[in-house]
């Protein structure tokens, strides 16, 4: 999309469950959504700060902890989407109980998946299907957060090489407290790299090995989820426990963090979801004035755009994920838009939800503020939102800025066609009612490859410092990117017809369609905007004034 | 102990029920389909009598459309040892006695030592199949059972009796037995259930179905209820009350 490229036949037909894994998907979560209903009281995890030993026996024994893993060693191998809609149904429940399920299964267990032996797996794997093995994944440290790779933990092998030594320490750990099994990223100096950059591996280390779990952390929200620090002091690993190729551990971590994000937008959307049923209920039923507030048009307003970006994220991530079961890879960028406009649109629902619900939006009586504090989290953590959106349009536009720094200007230069003549890629064949929406995607994708083209020809490498730019790049690209999802989905069941779907459904569907379709060109046009017509320059003049400042210029009652 | 158990794939409870463009059926496009609770209690019903007898099979049948594999999977997931579905495409426009004569035929192939079903389907709410079934497999039903042992081929069952009463009754088998509420508590389906249950096998065979008895002329939603009025209070709003009762709802 950055070239200006939009080809339906690489997102349609909407990838859609196929019967067989539908039939599995509904008895798993015909299973925990029995399970939750009558066992797991989010409030009162909230209270206590636990999730309780029965609930998460309770929930190993319906395979929570095997979801993700390979049928041979005893999990119930859900793919993407079926782990996805999982997902959702476990946030809609209970955040922290989603949280720990996450942390074990989306980061915990993945690098075995990814990268271990067949001896690995098999020592391991069954034991985590069961839960009998928790899973955490501990990257960050105090002085390695987003920029992870800094991080200082450090694995030394023992005299006699057959193990290693691991000191060092990790910072805000989830399930740190419960897991019995921790992936954990080290600099392992006694294998250096030949491209002079840091070398990290990634060792599979059992509580018994001897590390401690510090205190937990009193945390804003997801409170039920353990976020602990682990301290390793002179903790010996056998070296079989050393994961993928020693050294290239860094890459390892990218890629389950990579491959695992749209398992968090997943729960965001069912979390959303969620809330909207609940602002609906309290709205249609809470009366002022002699008549329901779901009446007064900037509650409907609220509803409406809830269900807009609700619907946009649907599309999104099930998209995402459908096309990932389908060619059996992660897609990187695309899942990490879906992190993105996921965690920020549950974060907007759930303010929307609590200012419809007034005063019990705000008290513990209602489950609104708990979500809203439950919520805040997902913008930082896995990848904060500001990192993601660099990375996106960086990598994005890392193939086309090195072919044009290294290309002779006007020949052989991929934006040269776009930036003058503005050529529009076709419209994807949608039904009438949707046509004004396909020909605004197809203008918005060669917008943004004109937006794209100017920026690399204007900033060559150096465009990742030039954050403003690069994240509303990411901005229009999360618009375009959703908006095909969204008629990705209109148009596959329209092909499938109304006998099938049901006249009212796609009428639903196209509603819905336009609505987010019209939502998502506005945020785009407003990112593409930012880049033509902005105060950046003042705006950042400010903040590095009020840097040197310390704080606002004196004060003038 | 060879046991056969009867389900049904219903609307999900919380279902908003739309009657279809034909004025006489259900329209299911847009419904979640779930196990008729009441079937639940008999499925767990015959797999803690199969437990209890160290020995045995369970077999979970449904008449319904090709799609019903979902809920005879969750059923081979909770531990029935196989699944027959009698296929029929229209399922959700038969009456109970079509249907009660396919079962019947399905079962008696099988011939099973008990029966179980639920004592009502959520959906129609009508509850004959399990007696139909009694009548046409000539075996002895008892509706509605909240409890049950088996002894030396007799099943001894408990149901409420009229005005709070508990009745208990021994019958021989083979029977029939209807399950309510109370019996127990239907287990999940866990992990290695669901991973057991992908190997197990349906049998999927064309129902045969029996005669109509019954044939749906039309079918309505019931009229909105109107909003509840506040008369008044206290014995002031008592003769206004009965006014009310009396000329507009006239139930006095
Ligand atoms: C509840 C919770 C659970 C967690 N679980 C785990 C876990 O299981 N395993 C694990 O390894 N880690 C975990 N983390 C750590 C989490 O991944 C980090 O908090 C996150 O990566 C951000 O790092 P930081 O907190 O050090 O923030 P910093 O990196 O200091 O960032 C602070 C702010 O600066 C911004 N920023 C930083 N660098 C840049 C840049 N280059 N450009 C623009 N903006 C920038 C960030 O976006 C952020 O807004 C968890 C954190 C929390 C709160």
């Amino acid at each position: 999309m950055f070239l200006g490229q939009l080809d339906a036949a690489d997102f349609c037909p909407y990838p859609f469950l196929d019967p067989d894994s539908a039939e599995l998907l509904s008895m798993v979560r015909g299973s925990f959504g029995r399970f939750a209903e009558e066992h797991i009281d989010a409030e009162s995890i909230d209270r206590a700060h636990a999730v309780p030993e029965a609930v998460l026996a309770g929930l190993s024994e319906l395979g929570l902890f095997g979801m993700r893993i390979p049928e041979e060693y005893g999990g119930l191998d859900l793919n993407a989407t079926q782990y996805c809609r999982v997902g959702m149904d476990l946030s809609a429940a209970d955040g922290a109980v989603a949280i720990l399920s996450g942390g074990h299964s989306t980061i915990g267990i993945k690098a075995l998946l990814l990268a271990g032996t067949e001896e690995q797996k098999a020592k391991y794997l069954p034991r985590l299907a069961t839960g009998e093995l928790k899973a955490a994944f501990a990257l960050s440290e105090p002085d390695a957060g987003s920029d992870a790779q800094a991080l200082t933990c450090t694995a030394k092998l023992s005299e006699d090489k057959q193990h290693y030594v691991v000191n060092g320490n990790k910072l805000w750990i989830t399930n740190g407290g419960l897991a019995n099994l921790v992936t954990l990223f080290v600099r392992t100096p006694d294998h250096p790299r030949t491209d002079g950059r840091p070398s990290i591996s990634c060792l599979l280390v059992e509580r018994e090995m001897g590390y401690e779990a510090g205190r937990e952390e009193t945390k804003l929200g997801i409170r039920g989820s353990s976020t602990v620090p682990l301290v390793f002091e002179d903790v010996s690993v056998p070296v079989e426990n050393l994961v993928g190729v020693p050294g290239e551990g860094f890459r390892l971590a990218l890629d389950i963090l990579n491959g695992g994000r749209t398992g968090l937008a997943g729960g965001c959307l069912g979390a959303s979801r969620y809330l909207l049923e609940e602002a609906v209920k309290y709205t249609t039923e809470r009366q002022q004035f002699g008549r329901p507030i779901a009446e007064f048009q900037l509650i409907q307003q609220k509803l409406g755009r809830m269900a807009q970006s609700l619907h946009a994220l649907e599309c999104m991530v099930f998209l995402t994920t459908g096309l990932a079961d389908r060619h059996g890879v992660d897609l990187p960028l695309e899942s990490a838009l879906c992190k993105i406009f996921g965690t920020e649109t549950l974060w907007s629902v759930v303010n929307d939800a609590v200012q419809c619900a007034g005063g019990n939006g705000f008290t513990t009586d209602y489950p609104f503020e708990r979500m809203l504090r439950d919520a805040r989290v997902n913008m930082i953590f896995e990848g904060t939102n500001e990192i993601l959106r660099v990375m996106v349009a960086t990598s994005g536009l890392r193939g086309p800025a090195e072919r044009l720094s290294e290309s002779i200007p006007g020949r052989d230069d991929p934006y040269g066609r776009l930036l003058d003549g503005a050529e529009v890629p076709d419209p994807m064949k949608v039904p009438d009612e949707l046509r004004a929406e396909s020909l605004a995607l197809s203008m918005a994708v060669a917008e943004l490859a004109v937006a794209s083209g100017k920026a690399v020809r204007t900033h060559g490498k150096a465009l990742r410092e030039q954050q403003l730019v690069v994240a509303a790049l990411t901005d229009q690209v999360l618009a375009t990117y959703a908006q095909a999802a969204v008629l990705s989905r209109a148009v596959s069941l329209h092909d499938q017809g109304a006998e099938t779907v049901g006249p009212e459904a796609l009428e639903h569907e196209i509603l819905l369609a336009k609505g987010s379709c019209r939502r998502l060109q506005r945020f785009g046009r407003r990112a593409s905007q930012s880049l033509r017509d902005n105060d950046d320059a003042i705006l950042l003049k400010t903040a590095g004034l009020i840097t040197r400042l310390g704080g606002m210029p004196g004060e003038r009652p | 102990m060879n046991i056969v158990v009867c389900i049904k794939r219903v609307p999900a409870t919380d279902s908003r029920i739309k009657v279809g463009a034909d004025g006489t059926s259900i329209d299911d496009s847009q419904l979640e389909w779930i196990i008729s609770p009441y079937d639940e209690f008999a499925v767990e019903a015959a797999l803690q009598m199969k437990e209890a007898a160290g020995e045995g099979e369970v077999t979970v049948m449904t008449m319904g459309p090709a799609e019903s594999t979902k809920e005879l999977r969750t059923c081979l997931a909770m531990g029935c040892d196989k699944a027959v579905l009698l296929t029929d495409p229209d399922s959700g426009t038969r009456d109970a006695h079509t249907t009660a004569h396919a079962l019947a035929k399905a079962i008696q192939g099988l011939s099973p030592d008990l029966v179980l079903c639920g004592k009502v389907a959520v959906d129609r709410d009508q509850g004959q199949v399990g007696s139909l079934l009694g009548g046409i497999l000539d075996m002895p039903c008892i509706t509605e059972i909240k409890a049950l042992s088996i002894t030396d081929g007799k099943a001894t069952v408990e149901r409420a009796g009229d005005s709070g009463t508990t009745e208990t009754w021994t019958v021989s088998l083979p029977a029939v037995l209807t399950t309510t509420k109370g019996l127990n508590e239907p287990r999940y389906a866990g992990l290695k259930g669901i991973m057991a249950a992908k190997k197990k096998p349906i049998d999927e065979q064309e129902a045969q179905l029996g005669e109509a008895a019954l044939t749906i002329k039309s079918l309505e939603l019931p009229p909105p209820r109107r909003e509840g009025r506040i008369i008044g209070e206290g014995p002031e709003a008592v003769t206004e009350l009965v006014r009310l009762l009396r000329e507009e709802a006239k139930i006095l």
